[in-house]
């Protein structure tokens, strides 16, 4: 626990940490103070088919809804910025040498990896919790609350959520969206632990996301075939959260998956780790 | 000698081998320190020293061979023996962007639970209490050094690694860092393991030493002893300078090899130098100078074949 | 010559029983019209359950205000779908001046005489959809009505109770065909563009406490909307 603390105090003692926290602030600051400077042309764009045949009243552009269209419209992004600490994480050390300072202390690698690790994952628990609730947060402020109209996921139609059982599920689709994430920052920072600087790492990630959702998008059924197989399909899982009803056995696999991937990938981390020369 | 062999081994390297590739960085070295020793690890760049203490550090895995600390073997005692052993390998790198308190607060607490105080105390002996809460990014290197040193004492360990300490630093730094290490041993009665390719530092610290090259094992032992295999010469200043030569004349283990205006060279025999000084101070000279030529350098040459580095 | 004259002769009976019907068509919207005519405004509470594909949405309830000829306001502090085409209760959008109305069928609807009447909107700029409606005429209550142009069809079937002295809706039931273009910006990457579909299924809406003749003033339905 010690060994998470000093990891997490060197953590969010650099500038680097905060960009990710900067930068989300930016977008969602000016992305909610830009919707709702457009609101009228958002509500016509939203709801111009459903207004021919239906009269419509309530708050429909409300922070509930802000918040999903935001993080629905991020979730490309966000691993991006995730990178750049989870890239970082252990590379740094080599880069800047402390790596000699620290693996001569008595704790053990895997001891010193894993508590990297556990930060890592506080960090991007962190960076997407912060990205909820400046998005609640602030929508609820410019736009107030009401209930969630969001396209149904993956198929035709719309869903309707009542504004009692949003937080709940809201709180859900975020610690999904944490697990996720995860995912990500766990192949940053595998990466990480084979670097020696932060370039690669954050590099190799965002090319293997982006890669892996090019292919899982491709329109030819060969792509299509082996879109199961790829751990960016399960990345949006967390919108399933907001489904109704919720298709717990899908979002079950889903986090099952990803879970795998993130303990897979920790432990080739580790055992690239321990058994790691440090030549630097 | 005896007292020496009676000493307790702190660390011993048994066949310790290291192959990068198809090259043998370190081949079957065996090293012997003892309690209380300055031991330099001494060879020229390349020789394989930082390679050896890296092994010892548990930086790099060796390919062969076995490491004991205090008895026990390294890599099945980890904790328990890296808890008595603190080093610096190559340069100190800290986290700049963190203050020297808070890196030693970091890293000594990996080993221990340090106390504040404690921390402030180590930052005094280095002399960086005042700039304690300065981030290290504005240190220089030579305070780096010190810093590096500081967190090695915070742990208070049994034996501490330093890896070409004195590197990068001014001759003023240097003469720090030595004093430093000097006064750790006497007051601390730390065993101190350090490398170098310095032979002048060597001379001026160490109470033991060994010498590598490309990877093997030279020689082994105290500073004395392996100087002891050699005829030992000085450069003799005195007053009054006739006097002195006809005294010296008169002693058998003293050869008088050249004589100059106002000084001469003269071979002692090994461990006599101090007794020629104190015969002539005793029989009314004033010796004004007595300097031993470089004879470790002499020797290094000799065992690397030529290969020194100065 | 004779050939011609039996062809005059079919004409003018098919002509003179056209006219009739017709203006024994015309004569069933007039009664509606007129029985109507004392209904100024009402206020109303509803609740409208979906049952329709593509469409999840729990029951949802409002206020309805209705002023004629066709203002109409609705009131939830939740968000509130309601469909336009026969969701609300207008028995004064079938004047008999904007359509050309055609019998269809004179029939017994619920043990009751009833007729089906077609109406095809005159300015088809203004209104698109034709109408079909049933009408029981010993009550001149429309009981169904079935709308279609040629992107949606709507059905609807009305219960009705008595409010004051007139006959309002309790219960319709509508049957919904839409076409649904999808708007939202919430795709997932790279998914292709949402093609044209459609809505179709049932909304069932029911209807109480209803305040008749209150006198809603014309400022609370606010301005028409601006299209963009």
């Amino acid at each position: 626990m010690k060994l998470v603390w000093f990891e997490t105090v060197k953590t969010f003692s650099r500038w680097r940490t905060y960009i990710g926290f900067s930068v989300i602030a930016l977008i969602v600051i000016i992305t909610e103070v830009v919707m709702r400077l457009s609101a009228d042309e958002i509500l016509y764009r939203m709801l111009r088919s459903l207004e021919k045949d239906f009269l419509i009243s309530g708050n429909v552009l409300n922070g509930w809804f802000v918040t999903a269209f935001i993080m629905n419209s991020l979730h490309i992004h966000i691993p991006f910025l995730i990178t750049l600490v989870a890239g970082d994480m252990v590379s740094s050390e080599a880069t800047s040498g402390t790596v000699r300072l620290l693996l001569i202390r008595p704790p053990s690698r895997s001891r010193i990896i894993a508590a990297k690790y556990i930060t890592t994952l506080f960090y991007t628990a962190g960076l997407v919790l912060f990205l909820g609730l400046l998005c609640i947060l602030l929508g609820m402020t410019l736009f107030g609350s009401g209930d969630l109209i969001i396209h149904h996921y993956g198929r035709f139609g719309i869903i309707y959520l009542e504004e009692a059982e949003i937080p709940v599920r809201m709180l859900l689709a975020f610690m999904a969206a944490i697990w996720s994430m995860m995912t990500v920052a766990s192949i940053a920072f595998l990466l990480s632990t084979l670097a020696e600087n932060s370039v690669g790492p954050i590099i190799g990630t965002m090319a293997v996301v982006v890669v892996f959702l090019v292919i899982g998008n491709f329109p030819l059924d060969f792509f299509r075939s082996l879109k199961p197989y790829l751990f960016t399909t399960y990345l949006t899982f967390w919108q399933r959260f907001l489904d109704d009803p919720i298709p717990w056995q899908q979002i079950g696999s889903a986090a099952a998956i990803l879970g795998l991937h993130s303990i897979l990938l920790f432990l080739i981390a580790l055992g690239v780790y321990s058994r790691k020369d440090i030549k630097s | 000698m005896e007292e020496i062999l009676q000493r307790e081994i702190v660390l011993r390297t048994l066949g310790l081998s290291k192959r990068f590739g198809k090259r043998w960085a370190v081949r079957n070295l065996n090293l012997e320190v003892h309690r209380g020793d300055i031991f330099c690890f001494l060879g020229p760049n390349g020789a394989g020293k930082s390679t050896a203490i890296r092994m010892i550090l548990t930086l790099l895995r060796p390919t062969s061979g076995s490491i004991e600390m205090f008895g026990k073997d390294l890599h099945q005692n980890r904790q328990d023996v890296l808890s008595r052993v603190c080093g610096i390998v190559e340069k100190p790198d800290f986290y700049l962007y963190l203050s020297a308190y808070k890196n030693l607060q970091i890293l000594g607490s990996m080993n221990r639970s340090v106390r504040s105080d404690e921390i402030m105390e180590i930052l005094d002996v280095v002399g960086l209490k005042s700039r304690a809460f300065e981030k290290v990014r504005t240190f220089s290197h030579g305070m780096k050094q010190r810093l590096g040193i500081a967190q090695a004492l915070l742990t208070q360990p049994e034996l501490i690694i330093l890896d070409e300490p004195t590197t990068g630093l001014d001759p003023q730094g240097m003469k720090e860092i030595r004093e430093l290490i000097k006064r750790l041993s006497h007051e601390r009665s730390m065993t101190i393991f350090l490398s170098s390719h310095l032979l002048s530092e060597v001379e001026l610290v160490a109470t033991r030493m060994a010498v590598i090259n490309k990877g093997e094992l030279l020689a082994q032992d105290t500073v004395s002893e392996l100087l002891g295999k050699e005829a030992t010469d000085y450069t003799l200043q005195a007053f009054p300078f006739h006097s002195a030569l006809e005294l010296m004349g008169s002693l058998t283990w003293v050869k008088v090899l050249s004589v100059g205006n106002d000084a001469m060279e003269v071979r002692v025999e090994p461990g006599q130098a101090p007794e020629l000084n104190k015969y002539l101070v005793t029989h009314g000279i004033s010796v004004s100078s007595f300097s031993p030529h470089r004879s470790l350098e002499d020797f290094f040459l000799k065992v690397t074949g030529g290969k020194s580095e100065i | 010559m004779k050939k011609r004259l039996w062809f005059i002769y079919v004409l003018l009976l098919f002509s003179a029983g056209w006219a009739f019907a017709q203006d024994d068509a015309v004569r069933y919207l007039d009664a509606l019209e007129r029985k109507y005519s004392a209904l100024k405004d009402y206020t109303v509470d509803v609740r409208v359950h979906f049952d329709m594909e593509g469409f999840n949405a729990p029951d949802m309830q409002a206020r309805l205000y209705f002023k004629p000829p066709d203002k109409m306001k609705v009131e939830s502090k939740k968000v509130f779908f309601f469909p336009k085409e026969g969701g609300i209760f207008n028995p004064f959008m079938f004047k008999k001046e904007a359509f050309d109305i055609r019998l269809l069928e004179e029939m017994t609807y619920d043990n009751r005489k009833a007729v089906k009447l077609k109406l095809y909107p005159k300015d088809t700029k203004k209104m698109k959809q034709s109408f079909v409606l049933i009408l029981d005429i010993e009550s001149h209550q429309i009981r169904e009505f079935h709308t279609s142009s040629e992107e949606k069809e709507v059905k609807g079937v009305i219960e009705y109770g008595k409010f004051k002295e007139f006959d309002l809706p309790t219960r319709i039931e509508l049957h919904l065909d839409l076409p649904f273009k999808e708007s939202f910006e919430m795709r997932e990457f790279g998914q292709p563009a949402a093609v044209p579909q459609r809505v179709t299924g049932k909304v069932e809406i029911s209807y109480s406490n209803y305040r008749v003749n209150s006198g809603l003033r014309d400022e609370m339905f606010g301005s028409p909307k601006k299209k963009k």
